[in-house]
């Protein structure tokens, strides 16, 4: 089970004389379990907070803290790599082994995992990354295409066992087809982990089904997290951070303007079999 | 040569482009018909077809069978490339790899500069393309300052510099966040206004909701064509093309199958549904 991942007043400049700060006074808990999107547009410090986040870069302001213990130096920071791993979000920076099966080994490997151990965790990793291992597992990694690539490396991810998970724009670039295949194996190995889920994103549709609570990150400073229908509520405001709110989102928003309220504003079943009551309410 | 004002299409007849090393066929047998000031776009899965299409609209690929005219130009002759890429410019996915020039305006200039064309031409050229495409203030900035939405549209005015009758956008919206790709978007209505014509591949339904005509690729041949109203609203027929159809398309067809009275019929936006609903 993931533990508490805390962020307070966290700010970042890149160490270049005169760099701007790219992140400001970021505040974010990310709870056990829980799915949160990081949004905002190009440019707005995304990347670089999934990288705090995942222990990659320290902060160069403010506190950071893991499962109830300070993350005071450098050096604390090999902790939090152990229990957060992050997604890039291009597979290229990720894969480099000569084959699948090196490359998702690799981490696990580096953790001293041997034999039949590492075996059954490479497999288990490849299954819930929906891999077919035993086709792919001797190809080089950049023969597959752009999607098998992704699932390689998420493969790779999850072969490390992380409690959190961050996924730098997991979906830009994927059909709709790899798109459901990713939702899916993020929900297995969630599932069966019981690990937070950090994705970082440009755009609102296809996180929508799957995050819970959204922050959105403007000039570097992030707003406090908000639920699908806070988000739902801000049209306005959204689209002035470069935002667009899905059509799930507006759909939501506007049946809830003429008192209509669902249970699962992301499934179709339910929205339809709603508004079937309300017309037939309202016809008779 | 046939290229006049009579010529402002591209016509595609029996199209196939197979890969010569490995005899993979990418698209069989196309037929297809793409006018100036029109709005079209292409979806299909990854690995459908879609860009390599494009890619034969303006030379950079020969077809393996079949005819491709550009404005009249057989596009199999290779002393008509150069013709070819002028009449249709192609913007790509990531301008990162599309942008040349030190500064913004240089990089405008790029393509009419390699023609040869006297300086005050270029100089008119390229104040066109950054007024149309809203750069006007930037355009001595050093393009890797600029956000990957202005970066685009660098790229695309690179290519309306060269005064093109189409535009062949191969997904370049998807890289870019929801302001930037609505700017983008918003840009090609604009273009198509003053007679362009946009082809635009994408994996996105929301961008092809405005399409005068959707052409959707499978497996290298065109398996739906017309109208959004007729080739989008039907979300089984998306799924069965690897696409992720639009939310309120899957919750009309629910409710037809609820048998809610008529159902709100071949609707794409919520602001159609939400009507329905208040009718």
């Amino acid at each position: 089970m993931a533990q508490k991942l805390i962020l307070e007043s966290v700010s970042y400049s890149y160490p270049f004389s005169g760099s701007p700060p790219v992140l400001k006074d970021v505040n974010l808990v990310v709870d056990p379990g829980e799915v949160i999107c990081i949004a905002g547009r190009n440019g707005s410090g995304k990347s670089t907070l999934s990288q705090i986040c995942a222990g990659l870069l320290f902060p160069t302001g403010g506190k950071l803290s893991y499962g109830g213990s300070r993350i005071k130096t450098r050096r604390d920071m090999s902790g939090l790599r152990k229990n957060v791993c992050l997604l890039f979000q291009s597979p290229e920076d990720q894969l480099f082994a000569d084959t699948v099966l090196a490359d998702i080994s690799f981490g696990p490997r580096n953790h001293g995992l041997r034999g039949s151990e590492l075996q059954a965790i490479v497999r288990e990793s490849a299954e819930m990354a929906g891999l077919d291992i035993e086709r792919l597992g001797d190809r080089s990694p950049f023969s597959l295409s752009g999607g098998e690539k992704r699932m390689v490396a998420l493969a790779g991810v999850f072969a490390l066992r992380p409690e959190i998970l961050v996924l730098d724009e997991p979906f830009t670039g994927l059909d709709h087809t790899h798109r459901e295949h990713l939702r899916e194996s993020l929900a297995r190995y969630r599932e069966s982990r019981g690990a937070s889920l950090v994705i970082v994103s440009h755009e609102l549709s296809n996180v929508w089904p799957v995050a819970v609570k959204y922050g959105l990150l403007a000039d570097g400073k992030l707003a406090g997290l908000r639920s699908r229908a806070e988000i739902a509520a801000e049209k306005d405001g959204i689209s002035r951070l470069g935002l667009r709110l899905p059509q799930w989102g507006a759909l939501e928003h506007e049946l809830r303007r003429i008192n209509i309220e669902l249970d699962d504003p992301s499934d179709y079943h339910v929205i339809a079999e709603t508004i079937r009551s309300y017309k037939e309410g309202q016809d008779d | 040569m046939k290229n006049g004002p009579e010529h402002q299409n591209i016509t595609i007849e029996g199209l196939t482009f197979q890969y010569k090393n490995t005899g993979e066929e990418v698209l069989k047998d196309i037929d297809a018909e793409f006018y100036a000031g029109r709005y079209y776009v292409i979806l299909g899965r990854n690995g459908s077809g879609k860009s390599t299409l494009l890619r034969c609209m303006n030379s950079l690929l020969g077809p393996s069978e079949g005819k491709v005219l550009v404005c009249g130009l057989d596009s199999s002759l290779p002393e008509n490339s150069t013709e070819i890429l002028k009449k249709a410019s192609m913007v790509f996915q990531d301008p990162n790899s599309q942008i040349v020039g030190s500064t913004v305006e240089d990089d405008i200039a790029f393509g009419p500069e390699n023609l040869g064309l006297e300086p005050g031409s270029i100089e008119r050229k390229v104040r066109a393309a950054v007024e149309m495409t809203g750069l006007a203030g930037i355009e001595r900035e050093q393009p890797r300052n600029l956000s990957m939405g202005q970066k685009q549209l660098v790229s695309i005015a690179g290519a309306l510099a060269m005064e093109p009758v189409f535009i062949l956008s191969d997904e370049s919206t998807s890289m870019l966040d929801d302001g930037a790709r609505s700017t983008i978007l918003k840009l090609f209505k604009k273009l198509r206004g003053r007679g362009t014509g946009i082809i635009h591949v994408t994996h996105f339904l929301e961008e092809a909701i405005d399409a005068d005509e959707i052409l959707v690729l499978d497996r290298g041949g065109i398996a739906l064509r017309g109208k959004p109203e007729d080739v989008i609203s039907n979300p089984g027929r998306m799924l069965d093309m690897g696409l992720e159809p639009l939310p309120v398309t899957m919750v009309a067809k629910e409710l037809q199958c609820l048998g809610t009275g008529a159902g709100p019929g071949s609707i794409l936006t919520v602001e159609e549904l939400m009507s329905w609903l208040r009718s």
